[in-house]
């Protein structure tokens, strides 16, 4: 039985196995490293968030969720006008802007950030530079993001105190671990809200939006401006988002820490189309922007640095914009929320492979699986 | 040369009838050349006897068995036997030896994935597809902010095509 031919076959065999072995390896690292297909992300569209919505109000106390809601209802039915300090502490420094904002009752928050600090006078509001930094985090408190904050946070009432020198209901957002994510000081009257703190699970202040002056009532809306900027109006359904994903756009309907696709929104540009997705989990809103290309390298102004093994660009200390470029898409994230939840949004999102021979392979199979792709 | 012929053999393999047979012992007591003929076919035919009952060499049984049970049709009792991966690995007679179809098999196996790899490092080198472009980030920030029930003014419009309004409250 060990004839001449035994040799050959035993080589032929071993290298079939080999091989075997090979391609194993190359399918499973394709599928490690491949971005977040359609099967992978899942089908849930915007407005999915409810689906799992009475989970944290069995701990949440009544009093809270009333006072949560009221302050909800009062940001819409109460027109306002004032100057709020927002800061924000990041991972690479901190920021700081001062805000006037001005609401008018059943209408949206106008807001406008002065570059010296100083709340400039109501009657003459100067207008921006081009380059002036845009009023994140300003306070504001919607029905939506209250259903979503019922859903991933335990609301309590935790006792009275002062803000704006107005007497004011303080509300306490507890994690499930039982850890502080967030307070509030509600209008002792209005139950407006004056004040807003947000931390982190290692119960480091993450932000802090109040209110240094308000003057409720439409009195002070008479310097108001008259417009403002419009938002994207091609608003995606969720039977759009799944075509889309069927032709490879990875839209995932929920990031880390609880964050749920709440809105998606599309525009047109000389550069192809842009689509805007909005996670939130009540209290963290992060905006996932994504539109075919690649990046040409650094945008001007922004710094490289990794997060988790992965090369991004920021523009600000505090890291909460941030861009990249992976598998023939730009993505840019605008994140309100803690720096941690942050690098687990940039994880999560698809990243290019390393540049070595095992990655310009993975690289070069998911290219191959795109030309292939009827649906593209 | 025989003066009996076909019936010679016929006596010594005993196929003949007594009258038969005692004509023929008859000739032979006569016939010097006969008798030394009958002596060598039986000489031969003991000689086969012996070389039929000899053992076949078991390597030789097995191999031909093999080949008779490769030859089966399917579903015939080869169906029923273990696998060829197991057969080759515990037969009697050590592994079995690849048919070429299985070889031919693993080879073009091979040329594909080898083919598949290449083509893949080829398409995985250069840049990435689709143009360069530049996050217009400033727009985004303001689509972010209105999201949030904000809306900025005295910015720029975020969509080229969109005008100057207000956004419904609330994200």
């Amino acid at each position: 039985m060990n004839g001449p031919l035994s040799s050959p076959v035993r080589l032929a065999a071993g290298a079939a196995v080999l091989l075997g072995l090979l391609g194993a390896a190359l399918a499973t690292l394709a599928l490690v490293d491949a971005p977040a297909g359609p099967a992978a992300l899942g089908r849930a569209g915007p407005g999915a968030g409810p689906a799992h919505r009475s989970r944290a109000d069995d701990a949440s106390s009544p009093a809270g969720l009333r006072l949560l809601s009221e302050a909800a209802a009062a940001g819409v039915a109460i027109s306002y006008e004032g100057v709020q300090v927002v800061a924000w502490r990041g991972p690479g420094g901190s920021s700081a802007s001062v805000v006037h904002v001005w609401h008018e009752r059943d209408r949206s928050i106008l807001a406008q950030v002065t570059s010296t600090g100083s709340p400039p006078s109501a009657a003459s509001p100067e207008p921006l530079a081009a380059d002036a930094p845009d009023p994140d985090g300003v306070l504001a408190l919607s029905q939506r993001l209250l259903i979503l904050i019922r859903a991933n946070y335990h609301v309590v009432e935790a006792g009275r105190g002062w803000a704006d020198n107005r007497p004011a209901r303080i509300v306490e957002l507890l994690r499930r671990d039982g850890s502080l994510a967030a307070r509030f000081w509600l209008d002792d009257v209005t139950k407006l809200p004056l004040r807003r703190e947000t931390f982190d699970s290692s119960a480091r202040m993450v932000s802090e939006d109040a209110f240094i002056s308000l003057r409720i009532g439409g009195r002070g809306l008479r310097g108001m401006p008259a417009t403002g900027a419009r938002g994207w109006s091609a608003r995606l359904d969720p039977a759009q988002l799944i075509s889309l994903r069927a032709r490879g756009w990875p839209l995932p309907s929920s990031l880390p820490d609880d964050l749920r696709l709440v809105a998606a929104h599309r525009t047109d540009t000389s550069a192809g189309p842009v689509i805007d997705l909005e996670y939130s989990d009540g209290l963290s809103v992060v905006s996932v922007f994504l539109q075919r290309g690649q990046l040409p390298g650094a945008p001007p102004g922004w710094q490289k640095f990794v997060v988790h093994g992965r090369s991004v660009y920021s523009a600000d200390p505090d890291r909460r914009s941030l861009t990249w470029s992976a598998h023939g898409f730009v993505y840019t994230v605008i994140a309100e929320a803690p720096p941690a939840t942050v690098d687990q949004v940039v994880d999560a999102l698809p990243h290019d492979s390393g540049s070595g021979f095992w990655g310009r392979l993975a690289r070069g199979l998911r290219r191959l699986g795109s030309w292939v792709n009827p649906f593209r | 040369m025989s003066h009996l012929g076909q019936r010679l053999s016929a006596l010594i393999d005993g196929e003949l009838d007594h009258m038969e047979r005692d004509r023929v012992l008859g000739h032979l007591a006569r016939c010097e050349p006969c008798r030394a003929e009958a002596v060598a076919l039986r000489m031969l035919k003991r000689r086969m006897n012996a070389l039929g009952g000899a053992a076949a060499d078991s390597a030789l049984t097995h191999r031909l068995m093999g080949l008779a049970q490769r030859s089966d049709p399917p579903g015939g009792a080869r169906a029923t036997g273990p696998p060829d991966w197991l057969w080759a690995a515990t037969g009697p007679a050590g592994p079995r030896e690849l048919r070429p179809s299985r070889l031919a098999v693993a080879g073009c196996f091979a040329v594909l994935l080898l083919s598949v790899g290449a083509a893949a490092f080829a398409a995985g080198g250069g840049a990435q597809p689709g143009p360069r472009v530049t996050p217009a980030v400033d727009v985004y920030m303001i689509q972010h902010e209105i999201m949030t029930g904000v809306v900025p003014v005295s910015r720029p419009s975020p969509a080229p095509s969109a005008s100057w309004i207000a956004a419904p409250h609330g994200p």
